[in-house]
């Protein structure tokens, strides 16, 4: 699993991501922080449109969250998104 | 009421849920509409002999779940002195405490905090909580001119 973890919270409206606590402190260990955003909100009109693993905005929400570039990112392995209330791995991103 | 009262002070206009859904107010800044979820939790102070203890129960799910706005939880001890100074964190803060750090105990679906006040110091499953005690910092003091006219 990759090592940069992403939380999200489902909402009606959209959804809200952060990352997780131990993303944050692997990131300050590494002089990263801080970071650009510590949340970010996504407003979707429909929850299929957020289930969508294809969707476009994956990337850049940790892209946002982080800080860092996409290089940077495959060098942690790649990101997952997570939602810690449900336990389940929504997306995972290739690391190669 | 006491939670309540410090917020209006301040300038915050406060409003409360007809259901309990997972916060026991808002905080909402009249002039811009910024709105802040809080959670109060109260417990009765323990003496201890250069101070106190309390507890608190606070649900894993709902320190688990991130969202906009994010909620804030005022922690508030009652002794025979009245209410000790609120302790207020962050749900992001309180997660991190607690997965990071290893603060509190996990009992079903809940996480018990037990704080101890001994003089000037405050601590939570050893870690120093001292920054937490009276951050208001959340809430600001608005200028007169934007405060709630009620």
């Amino acid at each position: 699993m990759p090592r940069i973890v992403i939380e999200v919270g489902k909402q009606s409206d959209g959804a809200t991501f952060m990352l997780s606590p131990w993303t944050q402190v692997l990131l300050e260990e590494r002089s990263l922080a801080p970071f650009p955003a510590k949340a970010v909100f996504l407003s979707f009109d429909t929850r299929k449109a957020f289930e969508d693993p294809n969707g476009p905005w994956w990337e850049h929400v940790a892209f946002l969250l982080t800080g860092l570039t996409r290089h940077q990112l495959r060098e942690f392995g790649g990101f997952s998104i997570v939602d810690p209330v449900e336990h389940e791995v929504l997306i995972e991103s290739l690391a190669a | 009421m006491a939670v309540m009262a410090e917020l209006l002070l301040r300038g915050w206009n406060v409003a409360l849920p007809e259901i309990d859904l997972g916060e026991d107010l808002f905080a909402i800044n009249d002039q811009t509409g910024d709105l802040i979820r809080v959670q109060v939790k109260t417990a009765t102070a323990r003496p201890q002999r250069d101070g106190y203890s309390a507890q608190f129960n606070v649900s894993l799910l709902q320190i688990h779940r991130p969202r906009v706005p994010d909620l804030v939880y005022v922690f508030a001890v009652r002794s025979e002195a009245g209410w000790e100074p609120f302790v207020i964190m962050e749900r992001s803060a309180l997660r991190r405490e607690q997965e990071v750090h290893g603060v509190g105990s996990v009992s079903g679906d809940s996480v018990v905090l037990r704080f101890v006040s001994a003089g000037e110091s405050l601590t939570c499953s050893g870690r120093d909580f001292r920054a937490y005690r009276s951050d208001w910092s959340r809430w600001p003091v608005l200028p007169i001119a934007f405060r709630s006219s009620s």
